[in-house]
């Protein structure tokens, strides 16, 4: 459903590349999460793929259309939720939808039924420039999928929004995947991406650093750690403690000789820390 | 075609729940307020009438003399010292008209030169007057009346309503290129130019709807205002037809000049030099012997005559429809490169 191939994008004219020679590819019903520090170039990539910034270099397909001869056409098939919610302040949330679904061929969804789903119902007849910035983005993320996209392009669609809201806007990606939809997630956010996705691209500094199923990832990369919590004279502590290093495995040793043990679970690396591990950095 | 209608839609309802829509209005009713309470429907009560006397120094001393003591009242008399003096203050001074006297064969003969839009009774009061001084004046005197029309086709407006033009170029045509412009502005900085980007609609039809707004509310705006100066004086057909035309002009400029900046503040520079540019013709418009080439040749010029041609009782319609058609093409154009440049320069 997309296939780019070495895409390069400068907004100097060459100068600086915001991203360079990424290639992946996302199958029909698949999620593909692209994971990254903030202008890591994942917002650039959605930007070329969605048609908002020309081709520069490069190819990619996207839903059947090469992205170098354009049709109006594919955004019938297309969804694209924004980073920055971005939605008619002096129309209210139900005219927001209404005037957008018209935009569209073939069939939408109910524009009340949207906003019921992203709990914006009470407020339908209420101006978007009175909403706070999460009820905007939760339009904005609402109005991604009115025309029912094949294919769904969602900027950062958690980041900033309450953890209730959060993952409200999760159980609604996660049933429009189970439903066949093929989406393009791009987030800092580990736990989402491990969360959602089928596939995750590593993104820093505009090169795809690694693309493989977070399982996959952290069969390589993870290393089975150790969270044990023990009773000192008078407070429990707890320390994470790594099984593939020597030091850190006698350190779980000693603490078990010594201290009396309240929890000891093992557990699988984080998506986050397997980034660091491979990119050398952090995600913020 | 849903989509463009769909998007007009819109764009009527934003208007209206935005003060840009208010300030055309405001503007024509304080256009019109101004017009009927403040302007008076002529400026000058009194009338000037050039003189030119071709005679000998001392005889035209004493003729200034002799006929600035019986002007009539309201009536006040300039000598000028050449023929070509007395066209120039004719041409400056559109309300004035002149006399040239002369003597031929020890009579004097007097030749009138008007304007061309005075009624025969005007010519006739005129006539009158000079002939009673010039009895007194001279005995054994003819009637040698030459009659000499400085512009065959003029009608003269009320000073009123001559000053009508201005202010409507000013309101649809500058106005509503900075109204054009706000709105493209709302839609950037709100993000919702990207949001619609990205559907089955294209550029061209986001374009044309805002230029179909500007075109709703400039034309209603305008037709307010001059029905309310004007009254029946207006040829309400061509009017429209023209004011429609300046209004696909000024609405595509204004798009034209919003493409190549990202906010209000960085476009006012432009927006004003082209309204300064623009308003330079006005001054020509009220003072036709300040008529410069460089000047007649800003498109405000023809707008503001064709819009007065709309309010002459014999109106020009080859005029009219010539620059209609003129600004309308200038304005296709001009939405052509406008879109083109949309088209590219849309950023995530
Ligand atoms: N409109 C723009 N003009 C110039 N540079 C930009 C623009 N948008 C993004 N960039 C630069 O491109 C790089 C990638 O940005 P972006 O794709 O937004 O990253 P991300 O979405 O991963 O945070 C960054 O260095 C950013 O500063
Ligand atoms: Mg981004």
């Amino acid at each position: 459903m997309i296939d780019a191939k070495e895409l390069t994008y400068s907004y100097s004219k060459g100068k600086k590349n915001a991203i360079e020679q990424i290639s992946f590819s996302v199958d029909e019903g698949e999620a593909f999460a692209l994971l990254g520090p903030s202008g890591a170039g994942k917002s650039t990539t959605q930007g070329i793929l969605t048609g908002l910034l020309p081709i520069q270099q490069g190819e990619a397909t996207v839903a059947g259309t090469d992205l170098h001869h354009l049709s109006r056409s594919m955004f019938n098939k297309i969804g694209v939720s924004f980073e920055q919610s971005n939605v008619y302040g002096k129309l209210t949330a139900l005219e927001n939808l209404e005037f957008y679904r018209k935009l569209f061929d073939g069939s939408a969804i109910d524009p009340m039924t949207l906003l019921k789903q992203v709990g914006l119902d009470q407020v339908a007849d209420k101006r978007a420039d009175t909403f706070s910035k999460g009820m905007k983005h939760r339009l904005t993320f609402a109005r991604s999928m009115i025309n029912q996209p094949q294919i769904w392009f969602l900027d950062e669609p958690t980041t900033g929004l309450d953890p209730a809201i959060a993952s409200q806007i999760k159980q609604i990606i996660k049933e429009r995947k189970a439903s066949g939809t093929t989406i393009l997630l791009t987030t800092h956010n580990m736990v989402l991406a491990d969360e959602l996705s089928d596939k995750v691209g590593f993104i820093i500094d505009g090169q795809l650093k690694l693309v493989d199923t977070p399982r996959n990832l952290k069969l390589r990369y993870g290393e089975k750690l150790v969270q044990v919590e023990y009773k000192t004279e008078d407070t429990v502590k707890s320390e994470l403690l790594s099984m593939v290093d020597e030091q850190e495995r006698k350190r779980l040793g000693d603490i078990i000789h010594q201290y009396e043990i309240e929890t000891m679970h093992t557990r699988e690396a984080t998506l986050e820390e397997i980034f660091i591990k491979v990119t050398g950095r952090g995600l913020v | 075609m849903n989509r463009l209608i769909a998007t007009f839609r819109k764009d009527m309802t934003m208007s209206f729940r935005s003060f840009y829509i208010y300030i055309e209005v405001i503007m024509a009713v304080i256009i019109i307020g101004v017009l009927l309470f403040v302007v008076p429907e002529n400026f000058q009560t009194e009338s000037h009438v050039y003189m030119y006397a071709n005679v000998e120094a001392e005889m035209q001393d004493m003729l200034i003399e002799m006929m600035n003591g019986q002007a009539a009242e309201g009536m006040v008399l300039e000598w000028t010292d050449s023929e070509q003096a007395l066209y120039a203050a004719l041409e400056a001074d559109r309300s004035s008209s002149g006399v040239m006297i002369s003597f031929e064969n020890e009579k004097p003969v007097f030749e009138f030169v008007l304007q061309g839009y005075e009624s025969q009774s005007v010519r006739n009061i005129l006539e009158k007057a000079f002939l009673a001084e010039s009895v007194q004046m001279v005995s054994g005197y003819q009637s040698s009346i030459n009659l000499v029309i400085l512009d065959e086709t003029a009608e003269k407006l009320p000073d009123r309503i001559n000053l009508l033009p201005v202010l409507l170029v000013l309101n649809s045509a500058l106005i509503g290129l900075f109204i054009i412009t706000s709105y493209i502005y709302i839609d950037k900085d709100e993000g919702t130019i990207t949001a619609y980007s990205v559907t089955p609609a294209a550029t061209w039809q986001y374009l044309l709807s805002k230029m179909g707004m500007m075109l709703f509310t400039g034309t209603l705006t305008g037709l307010l205002t001059v029905l309310a100066v004007a009254g029946s004086r207006v040829h309400i057909l061509h009017f429209l037809i023209f004011m429609a035309a300046c209004n696909i002009f000024g609405s595509a400029l204004g798009l034209l000049v919003s493409s190549f900046f990202n906010s209000m503040t960085k476009s006012l520079g432009a927006l004003y030099v082209v309204v300064i540019i623009m308003g330079l013709a006005s001054v020509s418009y009220m003072m036709p012997a300040f008529s410069p080439l460089l000047i007649r040749l800003l498109p405000a010029y023809p707008m503001l005559y064709a819009f007065r041609q709309t309010l002459l009782s014999h109106p020009d319609l080859g005029y009219i429809y010539f620059w209609a058609a003129a600004f309308t093409a200038a304005g296709l154009i001009l939405f052509v490169f406008a879109n083109l440049r949309f088209s590219k320069t849309l950023t995530v």
